[in-house]
């Protein structure tokens, strides 16, 4: 897994390429952990180049979402296809963030 | 038929993945129902692949895992067995997706994602999952049967020793119309002569 920010003011854009699961997740809650320690508001995943995701990669990015809400903010999520966009369909997550 | 062997750590997850990928595209599955056949078949198996390495294996030493995959036209099964800690599906509750869970989705997915799926405690633990051609409904899952092969006189897919469960899909909304007061999982226990199964049909709660 490869992973982005770019803060652009209020938004922030967290790139994910690659594949977020049991492996990768723990690497990626150290940026949420950033995240929202820092407050952001606005944050976009662009997950156009994420090949894969399971369950575990799926905490994560929840967790993200929860926090950011608790905060006041919103996560939204560009770029979902393919094994990624079967799980999020699947968990019923696409009604949950702006896609 | 691909057999593969691997340690039951996580570092060894991706190329059981790999083996499954392709065997879809060796299968020309993909003319089943476009990529989602391979994402369906990959995701539950990497969340196999994660059951038995952060539980299976957990605070033992990892031992090996054992997956097998064969495919005909009209399907694709795969048998992912291990050597570790096994665990009992009937307590395995469906997650609350309104509640958006962190956790415990692991074999929701496998169910929803699957067609068949059957488990046997061992040693070995035996994880059989049959994704078939024929079109299925959104929403529907697959039930979970659990077999005693000791009683049943054995299982012809799976190895002898042990319990088994096997989980048959189920459409979680059709069981709900039928039985207004189940709510989540709901049970089916037949105990038929010589075999004995668990069932188990049901859908992530909903609100």
């Amino acid at each position: 897994m490869k992973h982005s920010r770019t803060d652009n003011g209020n938004e922030t854009v967290l790139t994910i390429e690659g594949t977020l699961d049991a492996v990768t997740a723990p690497e990626l809650r150290s940026v949420v952990d950033d995240l929202v320690n820092e407050s952001r508001k606005e944050v976009t995943l662009d997950l156009a180049a994420l090949r894969l995701i399971d369950s575990s990669g799926v905490g994560v990015i929840v967790s993200l979402f929860k926090r950011v809400r608790a905060n006041g903010g919103q996560v939204r999520i560009t770029g979902l296809r393919d094994q990624p966009r079967a799980i999020f369909r699947l968990l019923r997550l696409d009604r949950v963030f702006p896609v | 038929m691909i057999l593969l062997r691997v340690p039951g750590t996580l570092e060894y997850r991706n190329l059981a993945l790999r083996a499954v990928s392709e065997a879809c595209r060796i299968a020309q599955h993909d003319e089943w129902e476009g990529a989602s056949l391979e994402a369906q078949t990959v995701s539950a198996l990497g969340e196999a692949f994660n059951n038995i390495a952060i539980h299976s294996y957990a605070g033992r030493p990892a031992g090996d895992v054992v997956v097998e995959i064969s495919w005909t036209r009209d399907e694709i099964v795969m048998q992912i067995s291990d050597d570790g800690r096994s665990f009992d599906p009937e307590l395995v509750e469906l997650p609350d997706l309104d509640a958006l869970p962190e956790g415990g989705m692991g074999l929701f997915i496998i169910r929803s994602f699957m067609d068949e799926v059957e488990y046997q405690a061992g040693p070995p633990n035996v994880l059989r999952l049959v994704k078939r051609r024929a079109a299925r409904a959104e929403g529907e899952i697959a039930p979970m049967s659990t077999r005693s092969p000791a009683r049943a006189g054995g299982s012809s897919k799976l190895p002898s020793s042990g319990r088994s469960g096997s989980m048959p899909r189920g459409n979680a909304d059709a069981d709900r119309d039928r039985d207004p007061s189940a709510s989540g999982w709901r049970m089916l226990a037949v105990d038929a002569g010589a075999a004995t199964s668990l069932r188990k049909t049901g859908t992530a709660k909903q609100k």
